[in-house]
């Protein structure tokens, strides 16, 4: 109980110390502080400031008496260079500090949150070897051991399982729901420093994450314009600037921008959204729910039902085929295949003319409005703001991503005012000198390690289908691809559990943020621990979040505060090489402010240890300690053309001065002036995909080769919809990051409804269906889908279509009895409702964002 | 030197980035003599009220932020019992002396703000210091800070005046006549909006003369925005009116008895034809 307790209790000294000056003497409190107060004291109660870099965003750490009191934004120099941006008659700049969200302010209460695993901790009844007891995962009891005992019993564990069964059957699980921000340790860890662990003792069974927030970006548009390596989001550099400056409309489609692009960098582009409006740029939202975007940002809210909006652009385009209101010139010299498309729209295939009309009995929008907005659209420059999350996680969301492509395809993708981006996260926004390189997490130690190790076994499973691996072997499933997909190869490739000649996963290592509320189906996922196939598992934890009940080992990890670190501001590394995504390029030393809490440790300490412990420290290592690797990452960065290492540590941080000279290379700008050359088979936009056309015929249900709406497997028109015949959607959370901060209770007071001892997640749902169910706003309603049921409160609410419920993902899952799969979960954790059905026979990805619900008003029947 | 404080709501996009801000800055820190750690939970020295109006799809959000409105004729001073206990300080700061408050809640009844919390732990009430810890080193308060978006004008009270003129800012809750230092712009009050649109192209129309008149015969003006939407707020509810919407080249048109029956009202599409 190191929380608030201990903080008030410090805290108390200092106030009564500085009251005792103030006010003269207190009794009792002046006494106890004359002595103590050494020399030691005076020297910790001096407030230090250390640089950090968190997933939201940079902040300095003020420490006193060795604890972080607060989190404050980093500042920039008045004598430092930044861009300007001037368009129609205004100048705009940032503001001259970095914008801190709430992940970021409410980070200190995490950091030291009751939760946090501060001791190596063994489940009570698991012994090694294979004999213990494995009827009590999930609710077991743990005891404290220590860390020899622990890394004794792991390193043991996997030269038995190893040398037993082979290296096919230990799994290493990791989740693309990220742990603390770094480089070399938290994410950097994850992606490099366990698979080198692993790799050089003879390799692992890997597990793929899938991509889960682009799912239906590198699924769909990639096929049509390339950007592989971004995940099919396309170039976001100079975007804002080239809208402000071009753009007629902004149209911000499926996503909340303002809620969702803080991940990685807190509210950077919220001044952005802001500047659309001050430059008198009018704004539409197309999206089931009058989100936070919406709210300030939104001249107009088009409101479709979740899943249904490929409906709505092709309608767009048919307006616009028929009335020739695209660019048919570009569509001629920059794309293929659209006579096929045209086709399509006009009906030509199925008799179907996509209308206004034919698409008001799918996506519930008026034919007024959508002709309307094709026209206000095709009257001029259009900035289409669609990429992350949301409707690309859904059914058949490559579907959408493809329409979105075609949308801009139509009206000249790459000339001025016409592109599209999520400003913000990873896809960028704002201008960036590329002659800028600092590594990130996605390629963590490896550019600073003499010797790279590769995973010399074949054998891998799914996130979807993980649980079926383990417990009813053998699986098959074509596609699949890992974190960001490099080609297009990748969704054809056919895969088999167990390998002919590989063992099945006898043990799991799992590290990385908690999985279970972040991925689809959570009691299926949840069923696998229980299986005795399953001898080991071993977690590294920062706190006891529910899937660290079905641990066997938990290793107690820090966080970023605990620990150094390098790393830039927003930037992932190699994942989006140039992202812009922030208003100021800051490299960060990422300064140990604070001591481990408990017996905590780094990440990558964890894994020197059991290196040593199996006896490859050296090849490791190369005989590197934690400030080599930093070191090395430094020196092999532009960083370290303008500081040197040693000052870089002391000040923490180094501000890129925004180049005087400045040549903005909006997104497609190139390929709108040069008509080719873009990683597809043509060098153009591929409305008609021949890749896809011969990979699975002209006509095939679930990816036919021009985008097209379908009608989702198991949505409104599917027999499910009878008993679940609201459509919910479970968007990225406002109030955490996938699950992280879940635990803080500063955040948690915000949103969640508190009664009868309990906090309830809230779900939003419209006053038209809640008065059909006779529930009130803040009562606790059961949800249910074909996968498990919940407890939610109502948020009773005009801001979401009729038909349709909200829940963000991501609430801790707490289920009433974890050993029974499909137990009613009070945890309100949207994915037990979420299935983990692949997104389409195309895309082994997930669709989690999609699923047919029903809801009652709780009255205490399961 | 006194401060003030503009928050302009219609910038708000409900980060609650001041509201954990506030958290992170006082929960657990003390700062004499000013305050006292604000608890961990249940003490929200500003909060965000997300005031909903309309009806679905035409709906308005006004999130406003509340925190202690340190007003001149404070209502908490006067129901005080303990001589000095709360006090002003010279930036204008209504501040809770901790070491003289014994926890009676008088204060907390006495507020119309709802921003004063009992601490029943240490007997004490507690509330937003408008962070004079800050201002002493030159520094605006937290939430102010914290702000992406330009909610927060900050400055010098005399600094501010016109710019409160300017926006029309009122305090919140005005009736409750306790002279606030701090001033809202875009406050729900009644509203009526629509979006003016070609009849024909179905496109926006900006520029449109809106003129609604009541049955008293005195009438507002308005001119449709880029996108062609207009509001016309600061109305009276259950009022019936006439709108009527203008624009060169196009026949005016005439909606009667528009009844104002809920506070924020919208026609929808209006399509206007041209005059040929």
């Amino acid at each position: 109980m190191e929380n608030q307790q201990g903080n008030a209790s410090q805290s108390d000294r200092v106030l009564i110390n500085a009251m005792s000056s103030a006010f003269g003497s207190l009794a009792g409190g002046d006494n106890l502080l004359r002595a103590i107060k050494t020399e030691e004291m005076k020297e910790r109660e001096k407030e230090r400031v250390y640089s950090e870099c968190t997933f939201g965003g940079a902040v300095l750490a003020h420490v006193k008496y060795d604890r972080v009191v607060k989190t404050a934004p980093l500042t920039i120099p008045e004598n430092i260079n930044q861009y300007k941006i001037e368009a129609k008659g205004k100048v705009f700049e940032p503001p001259r500090r970095c914008l801190m969200d709430m992940w970021a302010q409410a980070y200190r209460r995490w950091v030291y949150d009751t939760s946090r695993v501060r001791y190596p901790l063994k489940r009570v009844g698991w012994e090694p070897g294979g004999k213990g007891k494995y009827d009590n995962r999930g609710i077991a009891e743990f005891v404290r051991i220590s860390w020899d005992e622990a890394l004794e019993l792991v390193a043991g564990e996997i030269k038995r399982i190893k040398e037993g069964y082979g290296n096919s059957a230990i799994a290493y699980l990791t989740h693309t729901t990220h742990t603390t921000w770094g480089t070399i340790h938290g994410m950097g860890t994850e992606y490099t420093v366990v698979p080198r662990f692993l790799n050089i003792l003879g390799g692992y069974t890997e597990y793929v994450p899938g991509t889960s927030s682009w799912a239906g970006w590198v699924s769909g548009a990639a096929f049509m314009y390339g950007y592989w390596w971004a995940n099919g989001t396309s170039e976001g550099v100079d975007s804002f600037a080239d809208s402000l400056q071009n753009s007629r409309m902004v149209v911000y489609w499926g996503l909340d921008a303002t809620k969702s692009t803080r991940m990685y960098l807190g509210h950077e582009s919220e001044v952005w959204r802001h500047w659309v409006r001050e430059a008198g740029i009018k704004t539409v939202m197309v999206s089931p729910e009058f989100n936070d975007t919406a709210v300030v940002h939104a001249d107009r809210w088009v409101p479709v039902y979740p899943g249904s909006d490929a409906a709505l652009a092709a309608a767009i385009m048919y307006v616009w085929v028929t009335e020739g209101t695209y660019d048919k010139n570009y569509v001629e010299t920059h794309a293929v295949g659209f006579e096929k498309f045209r086709d399509y729209l006009l009906g030509k295939d199925d008799g179907v003319p996509k209308t206004p009309q034919w698409a008001e009995k799918i996506c519930g929008v008026n034919p007024e409005t959508t002709i309307s907005l094709a026209r206000e659209w095709a009257a001029g420059p259009t900035t289409l703001n669609c990429q992350l999350g949301g409707a690309c996680r859904g059914w058949n969301g490559h579907e959408w991503t493809r329409m979105m492509v075609t949308l801009q395809t139509l009206q000249g993708l790459g000339k001025p005012g016409v592109n599209m981006v999520t400003w913000g996260t990873i896809s960028g926004g704002a201008p960036f000198d590329k002659s800028v390189h600092v590594p990130g997490y996605s390629t963590g130690i490896n550019p600073a390690a003499n010797k790279l190790y590769s995973n010399p076994i074949p054998q891998r499973v799914h996130t979807l289908n993980i649980s079926d691996c383990i417990l009813k072997p053998p699986v098959k499933w074509k596609g699949g691809t890992t974190g960001a997909a490099y080609w297009w190869e990748e969704f054809f490739r056919e895969y088999s559990y167990p390998v002919p000649g590989y063992s099945e996963i006898k043990m799991i290592l799992r590290m990385g943020g908690g999985h279970f509320a972040s991925y689809a189906n959570v009691n299926w996922r949840a069923e696998a621990y229980l299986s005795p196939k399953v001898e080991t598992t071993v977690m590294t934890a920062l706190f006891m979040e529910p899937v660290m009940r079905y641990a066997d080992i938990i290793l107690p990890a820090c966080t970023d505060f605990e620990r150094n670190d390098y790393s830039m501001l927003g930037c992932g590394g190699l994942y989006i090489p140039y992202s812009g995504s922030a208003n100021h390029q800051i490299a960060i030393y990422q300064q140990k402010c604070i001591e481990p809490l408990g017996q905590s440790m780094s990440d990558m300490d964890i894994f020197y240890h059991l290196a040593r412990k199996m006896g490859i420290e050296d090849e490791f290592s190369e005989g590197n300690t934690e400030d080599d690797w930093i070191r090395k990452l430094f020196e092999k960065s532009t960083t370290a053309k303008f500081i040197s290492y040693e000052d870089f540590k002391k000040k923490g941080h180094y501000i890129f001065p925004f180049p005087e000279k400045y040549e903005p290379t909006p997104p497609l700008r190139w390929f709108y002036e040069k008509g080719g050359g873009l990683a597809t088979p043509s060098g153009k936009i591929e409305i008609y995909s021949r890749t896809i056309a011969d990979f699975y015929g002209e006509n095939h249900p679930e990816i036919p080769p021009v985008p097209k709406y379908l009608e989702p497997k198991d949505g409104p028109k599917s027999p499910q919809a009878k008993q679940y015949p609201l459509i919910g959607f479970f968007p990225h959370p406002k109030f955490r990051l996938h699950t992280m901060m879940e635990n803080v209770s500063w955040l948690r007071e915000l949103h969640k409804k508190r009664t009868d001892g309990r906090e309830y997640e809230p779900f939003w749902i419209n006053p038209v269906d809640a008065a059909a169910r006779d529930i009130k706003h803040g009562d606790i309603a059961i949800v249910s889908s074909t996968k498990g049921k919940l407890l939610a409160s109502a948020f009773v609410t005009e801001r979401i279509i009729p038909g349709s419920i909200r829940i963000f993902y991501g609430a801790f899952w707490e289920p009433e009895d974890p050993r029974t799969p499909g137990s009613l979960d009070r945890g309100g954790s949207a994915n037990v409702l979420a299935s983990n059905e692949p997104m389409s026979y195309h895309a082994y990805l997930h669709r989690v964002e999609h699923m047919m619900v029903q809801v009652r008003k709780w009255e205490g029947q399961r | 030197m006194k401060y003030s404080m503009i928050v302009d709501i219609n910038r708000c996009s409900v980060c609650y980035a001041c509201v954990v801000a506030c958290k992170n800055e006082h929960v657990g820190n003390p700062y004499p003599p000013y305050s006292y750690p604000q608890p961990d939970r249940d003490q929200e020295w500003i909060r965000l009220m997300e005031e909903e109006k309309g009806k679905y799809p035409y709906v308005k959000l006004y999130p406003i932020p509340v925190l202690c409105m340190h007003c001149n004729e404070a209502p908490c001073m006067e129901a005080c019992p303990i001589p000095d206990c709360i006090y002003r300080t010279k930036e204008g700061a209504v501040i809770i002396d901790s070491t003289k408050c014994d926890g009676c809640k008088s204060c907390i009844s006495a507020c119309p703000y709802g921003v004063i919390f009992p601490n029943e732990d240490r007997n004490i009430c507690q509330k937003c210091t408008l962070c004079m810890h800050r201002l002493e080193q030159g520094k605006e308060p937290a939430c102010v800070e914290a702000c992406p978006s330009g909610v927060f004008l900050w400055g010098e009270e005399s600094g501010l005046e016109k710019e409160m003129k300017k926006r029309e800012a009122m305090p919140l809750y005005r009736e409750k006549g306790t002279k606030p230092r701090v001033y809202y712009v875009g406050l729900p009050t009644p509203t009526l909006a629509g979006h003016v649109i070609d009849g024909k192209s179905l496109m926006d129309m900006p520029g449109a003369d809106v003129i609604i008149t009541d049955t008293r015969g005195s009438s507002m003006r308005r001119k449709s925005n880029v996108a062609g939407n207009f509001s016309l707020d600061n109305l009276k509810m259950d009022t019936a009116y006439t709108v009527k919407i203008e624009h060169t080249g196009y026949l005016s048109k005439t909606i009667e008895n528009v009844l104002l029956d809920i506070e924020y009202k919208h026609l929808g599409d209006i399509k206007l034809f041209k005059a040929s």
